[in-house]
């Protein structure tokens, strides 16, 4: 690629465009690999697909360009504190909705940071929460039989079930 | 990628359902991996998909707040208790986690690979076979960090029976063990004779409050430590003599000993050791060939020391002449003994704890000539709540050009005159200064270069900020920064 390009340009599985920086392109291995090997510069046609829909996408680039400065440069541990505050901000917004996108999306784009930052979150609305609770958080069906449920009861003595 | 493109695609509207279920088992067992064993553990009855994914952990955490219900026992006051129903209680306690992680690893016996084991939990040496089985079991799933702390700081803590001996032995067979941390043990490899081989992929290790049995057995220890890179002794028994030598231990960078309460000496010969880090009472150094050894940290705390006493610094530019960075922490009457001494090399000198005994840190600008090539200096004050008076008729120390001094940090100011008669003098005599730092928040050392950050002292935000800002201005030339956290 030529050095004079700053941002790359993108499109979701919808087929939106988006615009995202070089160095917040770097966070995630697969585009540093396009980057590498296609040609970005101006006069170059093509426009790789990410296979993640809009509405993730936008959160996803939006994660990169706030940790790009971080991850090429590497900073104070103020600076550190600060975005892990941001993190937490970040993940507050429409987190059911979109977590799961999230998730995946991360998983697909090997961004290990948000990976764990994601799963972290997906975790933390399980704490606490009975077992009952949790397949309503997430919309699972019981599909046990009374009878193995009892038999699982009786595996882990040390642990309540309800 | 196949099946995460099928589920981008999935229309949000239609699919509400079953949302998380469309996730593969890789990253419903990390999310899982986050959550405490116990409520893993529980996720396991959710759905048929989920019975098995707390099975495949890739660290094994047993301790109380892990593997037992939560305000079961911490709700209890145990304080008011008899000394007898305290043991009942603890015993009961003790035997819960010890069946509830027994049911626990036979459930995940199926796994090929666990990266940690950590028990932190109060175990003293009669259940030592129960303890070890746990060891085993990850040392057979090629664990590579453990990571035990045998007494936990709670109201069950106190161990009426010995300190668990840490079981070397097993580590002869199968070891691929990088990095090994025991807090309350007693780690005794083997006798003098036999040659204990466990220890060789060993990269890390890290010793709180261990009894290390005798001087040989240590010496047994380090034999074979041929990976090793980090070591620390904090607060371990039976340490006497600490020798290190050619040709053991030559990838060692780093060594910290703090704080050991029977050491006398530390002889450190043809290493390549690149930090030490030693605080507790005076004792002897001697270093025979340590050409690396470029980072030091000294804190003393031995009240037997006169103000007459030069040691360590007048012998350190002999023996360590190579020396970059120091650290002095508490070091009593330093000024007395810093008269005689010369750094060639240093260029950075942290000096902590300041203020602990004297509230004159005047004698800082009569040592920086021992200093020629000083690029950064740092002054972290103490603690202490004590609030001097406006000193006065101090002698201002002599001029002196410090020209290659650049940086200036100066952590903990409440405001004192003290601090701005140094400040001043800095602001002076350094001709070549860029930046001048003053933050009032106290910071401690907490050794391999990380540092912990305190609330700031009152008055500074009162008083202390608004003087100090006004006295230094004054002095401050151009090409100088002045920083005010």
């Amino acid at each position: 690629m030529s050095s004079s390009v700053e941002a790359i340009t993108v499109l979701s599985s919808d087929g939106d465009e988006f615009k995202i920086t070089v160095s917040a392109a770097k966070l995630s291995k697969p585009l540093n690999w396009m980057l590498e090997d296609v040609c970005f510069s101006d006069d170059c046609d093509e426009v790789p697909t990410i296979e993640v829909n809009s509405k993730t996408l936008v959160k996803v680039i939006e994660y990169c360009e706030k940790h790009a400065p971080r991850a090429n440069s590497g900073a104070s541990d103020s600076d550190a504190e600060e975005l892990k505050k941001w993190d937490i901000e970040f993940m507050k917004m429409d987190v059911k909705d979109i977590l799961f996108h999230i998730l995946m999306a991360a998983n697909y784009l090997h961004m290990e940071g948000l990976y764990d930052l994601a799963c972290q979150t997906a975790a933390d609305l399980m704490k606490g929460m009975t077992v009952s609770q949790i397949r309503k958080i997430f919309h699972i069906k019981n599909d046990f039989s009374s009878e193995e449920q009892e038999q699982l009861r009786r595996q882990h003595p040390g642990c309540s079930f309800d | 990628m196949e099946e995460v493109n099928n589920i981008m695609e999935i229309d949000d509207d239609i699919n509400e359902e079953d949302r998380i279920n469309q996730l593969p088992d890789s990253v419903l067992a990390l999310i899982l991996s986050k959550l405490t064993t116990r409520e893993a553990v529980r996720t396991s009855v959710v759905s048929k998909r989920w019975r098995n994914l707390f099975n495949s952990p890739i660290s094994l955490v047993l301790d109380a707040p892990n593997m037992l219900e939560t305000n079961k026992y911490s709700d209890m006051n145990v304080s008011q208790m008899s000394f007898w129903e305290r043991s009942i209680v603890k015993m009961k306690r003790t035997v819960e986690i010890m069946n509830v992680v027994c049911f626990y690893l036979k459930s995940v016996k199926e796994v090929q690979k666990i990266e940690k084991l950590r028990v932190h939990f109060t175990f003293g040496n009669i259940y030592a076979c129960i303890l070890n089985w746990w060891i085993h079991f990850a040392l057979e799933r090629k664990v590579e960090e453990i990571d035990l702390c045998l007494l936990e700081d709670n109201y069950f803590s106190a161990p009426s029976e010995g300190f668990h001996v840490f079981p070397c032995d097993l580590l002869v067979e199968i070891s691929s063990l990088k990095r090994l941390c025991l807090a309350y043990c007693v780690l005794a490899p083997g006798s003098q004779l036999s040659i204990f081989s466990g220890f060789n992929t060993l990269k890390t290790l890290e010793l709180t409050k261990v009894d290390l049995v005798s001087d040989d057995h240590l010496q047994n220890l380090l034999r074979n430590c041929h990976d090793i890179e980090f070591l620390s002794f904090n607060i371990c028994w039976n340490l006497h003599y600490l020798r290190i030598g050619h040709p053991i231990c030559q990838k060692l960078k780093y060594l910290n000993v703090s704080d050991c309460p029977h050491l006398l000496a530390i002889e450190l010969k043809g290493l390549n050791v690149e930090t030490l880090e030693y605080k507790g009472r005076f004792i002897w150094f001697q270093f025979h060939y340590t050409p690396r050894l470029r980072t030091l940290f000294i804190g003393l705390n031995d009240w037997r020391i006169s103000s007459g006493d030069i040691w360590p610094l007048c012998t350190l530019p002999i023996d360590l002449p190579q020396l970059e960075t120091l650290f002095l922490e508490n070091t009593c009457h330093m000024g007395a003994a810093m008269y005689v001494t010369r750094f060639s090399y240093l260029r950075h000198l942290i000096i902590l704890k300041l203020h602990e005994h004297e509230h004159n840190i005047s004698w800082i600008a009569s040592i920086l000539k021992c200093f020629p090539r000083l690029q950064k200096l740092e002054l972290h004050l103490g603690m202490d709540s004590y609030v001097g008076e406006e000193l006065k008729d101090r002698n201002c120390p002599p001029r002196c050009q410090h020209d290659q001094l650049k940086e200036v940090v100066i952590s903990g100011m409440k405001g004192q005159s003290s601090e701005i008669e140094i400040a001043t003098y800095l602001l002076k005599n350094a001709t070549s200064l860029q930046t001048m730092e003053m933050d009032p928040r106290p910071r401690v050392y907490l050794g391999n270069g990380k540092w912990h950050q305190l609330e700031p002292n009152g008055i500074w935000p009162r008083t202390g900020r608004n003087k100090v800002e006004h006295y230094l201005r004054q002095h401050a030339g151009a090409a100088v920064q002045l920083l005010f956290l």
